[in-house]
């Protein structure tokens, strides 16, 4: 086989691997909304900009809480005659990132604490496991808001307080995956040949977490980008004039009783998008790991 | 026919998958007389739990249907009966002992409180009375301090204990038909011999019909009068018990029992049929035995076998055909 | 039993002592709180004389250990803002804040579990498939844009509910389904998963067996073994909707713990902030431990050794 011939071999490959990707997820429609919803999503966050209608931050007063379908406005204008849809299109990206950074942050912390505690085990492991014990046993919504609110606003800081409310999930679930993993045969078997404990923990341990990892990522995306919207709704988070569908709803509870539409639309926006991000990793459990539990 | 007190004609069931439908069982016909021990056997996937989950209307609804067939109990037709009727059957003129004793109790009632519900249900008995029949079955079945038990949870029992009050549970009512689904499978080898002991005794005290569903040829021998075996669904064959074990016709009854070992010939090697049972969505046109069958020929690849009688004893393989058909 | 309560209970110790140590450190690390109540031009030696009024000037251990010889006390100081004590000022708001979250978690419960149970029965049929798609939805919903949404509709277009405050069962209502919304949803799909978990047992085959109804099936026999992991989940959110009462509380300013925590937040009022934190992670301890207890009480395999 020549080079090309080699290069042809691994694209069938791949394009059989994508292939039999969508055959799964045609089988599922909830699979199939939410991976839809996924790809809209990341289109926004990276093109926002140029398919918004209006510019997000131009706020020409006059033009003040015009309701929806007046003036070219399909959802309407906020207080300071931002065109909404424009905000929301262009929001979907802290939510995006919000929600990526965190699974991402969150995700290494607790497979890092999670496998030191699974894989060694003895005092270092019950050390671990209380401090997950004493984070969970605080509600996740208060905890996010203390942190952010001592630590201080704005989008890197929001990322850091849901992760390091959120690291203690990753870190039981892989823990236990470890645990149940060092039972198994093939493990024995490498120990038994004399294989380094290090090497051991890279070679069979780690490559065999990572779907569990990648699932729990998925299911817990939805959660952030919920908790990062109540955190900004109450004046903490990400900070206007920067859109973000949280502070949308804060800045559009005072007019809840003239105007409903600077709260009704950012709210549906995250719903659709905590659906979505749900349903896919809903499907991504059922298809890859049927056995993990989200809770 | 009136010593018959079961007839099973023709049955069918249909299956609802999530690829299109199966039938587990397919045309199958025997009867059980009264006072008659008869065993089925057969592997796993043989359709023999499914016959019997029949019986008692105990079948999934949303995915399962009798597509065809009969079954008459004391000489009624039962296929067609309601859950209200079904449930006055279930319990009190047939009962059932189950494979799992472990899980086949619930875990948050007392001993006592199960055992009174088929009572309750089918019997006009005061509390008294009640306690009084429960505590006398558990003694009959051999369980020492039976007044104590009644008041402790099915944690607190063995495995062997914990059949023994499935066991009671069934006798309660004084069923006429008694099923046991592999009654000993989980069971400790000693403990096994125990429990069939007390089944055997039971049953002829109680002059009740049993239909003993195993997969163990050396129970079926230590218990039963007659066998069906079953196999892929169908029935093979049906005989009495020394007829069969001395004079097995169908191929699939022969490998069973040549895979029996025997204290006689130590040395030769245990005998195994080949190959697995087929799944109900591959059976197609033919002998499902066929493809294991070391004595196959072309016929039996094309059409099904009928049912060839000699005397009591049926078997459904071609090469029973009498000469000459 | 004795054994495992003490155990628990010097948990609940350390879960307390442990997210006050975590918050007076993130809060000594996050900046000095005496900027904030004097005016930016102030002169150096009017901060100072603040800070050493206030023992911001000392080193921090010597800050920390006075402070957790108070705390044991339930001496946290007093607001910044208002000079009151700040334990008092949290445990004023205590009774609104459980008032809140004791309503949503019993309308929950007579909502939810009768829902579940009959999903678990009628499995796949439309009434389960429509029941289970709302639950999925209603746990996609932000609680607090749910609150908004129902001011707007009750409060601003009918005119037939009050939108903010406390003080009588009207007031009551909104908030209440705001916060039970998330526990609805969860608690229906959970009954429901843990029905059907129940229904496929071995020994729901036998009572089906010795001629149970199917009505007794369910309602006696199945709803008491679901009723174990029931019970554990339901101890465990009431935990959950004292959390998520802080936004609910702020959505229609109710007077309880959560608006309180918040406005202190906000204005970095810490000495409130470490009472509210104090008495909520002990409430949440303590609720842990009663699940515990309770799980243990209704699980025979446990309580009858």
């Amino acid at each position: 086989m020549n080079a090309t011939e080699v290069m042809d071999d691994q694209i069938n490959k791949k394009t059989s691997k994508v292939k039999n990707f969508f055959r799964k997820l045609s089988r599922s429609w909830t699979g199939m909304l939410g991976f839809g919803i996924i790809v809209l999503l990341l289109f926004l966050s990276i093109f926002g900009e140029w398919i918004a209608p209006y510019d997000p931050m131009d706020a020409p007063l006059s033009k003040g809480l015009l309701p929806p379908m007046t003036d070219g406005h399909i959802l309407g204008t906020d207080q300071l005659g931002r065109d909404i849809l424009s905000r929301i299109i262009v929001g979907a990206r802290v939510s995006v990132i919000i929600g990526v950074a965190t699974a991402v942050l969150a995700g290494l912390i607790g497979t890092i604490v999670g496998v030191i505690a699974g894989y060694f085990r003895g005092w270092v492991d019950v050390v671990l496991m209380r401090i997950v014990d004493v984070t969970l046993s605080f509600p996740f919504i208060l905890l996010v808001l203390v942190i952010n609110a001592i630590i201080g606003t704005g989008l890197t800081n929001i990322i850091i307080s849901l992760a390091v409310a959120g690291w203690v999930i990753f870190a039981r679930v892989i823990r236990s995956e470890v645990l149940a993993l060092r039972e198994k045969e093939f493990i024995t078997a490498a120990i038994a040949t004399g294989v380094s404990k290090f090497e051991i923990l890279v070679r069979h341990i780690l490559p065999n977490i990572f779907t569990p990892i990648i699932i729990l990522a998925s299911l817990q995306i939805g959660t952030y980008i919920i908790a990062e919207a109540s955190v900004s709704f109450l004046g903490f988070g990400v900070q206007p004039p920067e859109p973000a569908w949280g502070n949308m709803l804060n800045e559009g509870k005072d007019y809840i009783f003239s105007s409903w539409w600077l709260i009704t639309f950012p709210g549906i926006a995250i719903i659709i998008t905590a659906l979505g991000v749900n349903f896919f990793g809903d499907w991504l459990r059922d298809t890859l790991d049927p056995d993990l539990k989200g809770e | 026919m009136t010593d018959v007190l079961l007839e099973i004609k023709n049955l069918g069931i249909e299956f609802k998958t999530g690829e299109g439908t199966v039938q587990p069982i397919r045309g199958v016909d025997f009867f059980l007389k009264k006072g008659e021990t008869l065993g089925v056997v057969g592997e796993s996937g043989s359709g023999k739990s499914v016959t019997s989950l029949t019986v008692l209307g105990l079948l999934p609804e949303k995915t399962s249907k009798i597509v065809s067939g009969s079954i008459h109990f004391e000489d009624e037709e039962i296929t067609h009966y309601s859950d209200r009727q079904y449930r006055k059957l279930r319990g009190n003129d047939i009962s059932m002992i189950f494979q799992e004793p472990m899980t086949s109790l619930n875990p948050v009632f007392t001993i006592g409180e199960q055992l009174s519900e088929p009572l309750k249900r089918h019997k006009k008995m005061s509390k008294k009375q009640r306690e009084k029949a429960i505590v006398d079955v558990l003694k009959q079945v051999g369980i020492p301090r039976a007044e104590q038990i009644i008041d402790e949870y099915p944690h607190q029992l063995s495995g062997g204990m914990r059949q023994r009050v499935m066991i009671s549970l069934a006798l309660l009512c004084e069923p006429k038909l008694l099923i046991c689904d592999e009654p000993t499978t989980a069971l400790d080898v000693t403990i096994q011999a125990q429990i069939l002991k007390l089944m055997k005794q039971v049953k002829q005290d109680k002059d009740m019909s049993m239909l003993f569903i195993t997969h163990d040829l050396g129970v079926v021998a230590e218990m039963c009068d007659r066998v069906v075996v079953m196999y892929a669904g169908e029935i093979v064959e049906v005989a009495e018990i020394n007829e069969l074990f001395d004079n097995p016709l169908h191929p699939y009854t022969k490998g069973l029992l040549a895979s029996l070992p025997t204290n006689n010939d130590r040395k030769s090697k245990l005998y195994s049929i080949k190959g697995q049972v087929p799944r109900p969505n591959e059976i197609g046109e033919g002998c499902a035995f066929a493809n294991r069958c070391p004595f196959a020929f072309d016929k039996c690849y094309a059409k099904t076998p009928p049912a060839f009688s000699e005397g009591d004893h049926l078997s459904k393989c071609w090469l029973q055909q009498p000469e000459g058909r | 039993m004795l054994d495992f309560i003490v155990k628990r209970l010097l948990q609940v110790i350390i879960v307390v002592f442990l997210a006050l140590t975590v918050v007076f450190f993130l809060i000594r690390l996050s900046g000095d709180p005496t900027t904030l109540f004097l005016p930016p031009d102030a002169p150096r030696e009017q901060i100072e004389e603040y800070r050493e009024q206030l023992g911001f000037n000392r080193p921090l251990y010597v800050q920390y250990g006075e402070f957790m010889i108070n705390a044991v006390q339930g001496d946290f100081g007093q607001s910044l803002r208002s000079g009151e004590d700040a334990l008092g000022l949290v445990m004023q708001r205590m009774p609104a804040t459980f008032q809140l979250a004791f309503a949503a978690l019993i309308v929950s419960m007579l909502i939810a579990i009768p829902l579940g149970v009959l999903s678990a029965y009628k499995r796949n049929t439309l009434f389960d498939r429509v029941g289970v798609g709302l639950s999925v939805v209603g746990q996609a919903i932000p609680n607090f844009w749910f609150g908004l949404i129902l001011i707007f509709i009750f409060a601003a277009q009918l005119q037939i509910l009050p939108s903010s405050g406390g003080g009588s069962i009207s007031h009551m209502i909104l908030p209440v389904i705001t916060l039970a919304l998330y526990s609805i949803s969860r608690f229906v799909r959970f009954t429901r998963s843990a029905m059907l978990d129940v229904l496929n047992q071995d020994y729901i085959r036998t009572s089906k067996a010795a001629g149970a109804t199917t009505s007794s099936l369910i309602m006696k026999y199945a709803l008491k073994n679901s009723l174990i992991p029931i019970i554990t989940l339901v101890a465990l959110d009431l935990g959950v909707l004292l959390g998520g009462a802080v936004v609910t509380e702020v959505v229609f300013s109710w007077p309880g713990v959560g608006r309180l925590l918040h406005q202190s937040l906000l204005n970095r009022d810490f000495p409130i902030v470490l009472a509210g934190v104090f008495i909520i992670a002990i409430i949440y301890a303590v609720i842990n431990f009663i699940a515990d207890v309770l799980y243990a009480y209704v699980n025979p395999q446990i309580r009858v050794k």
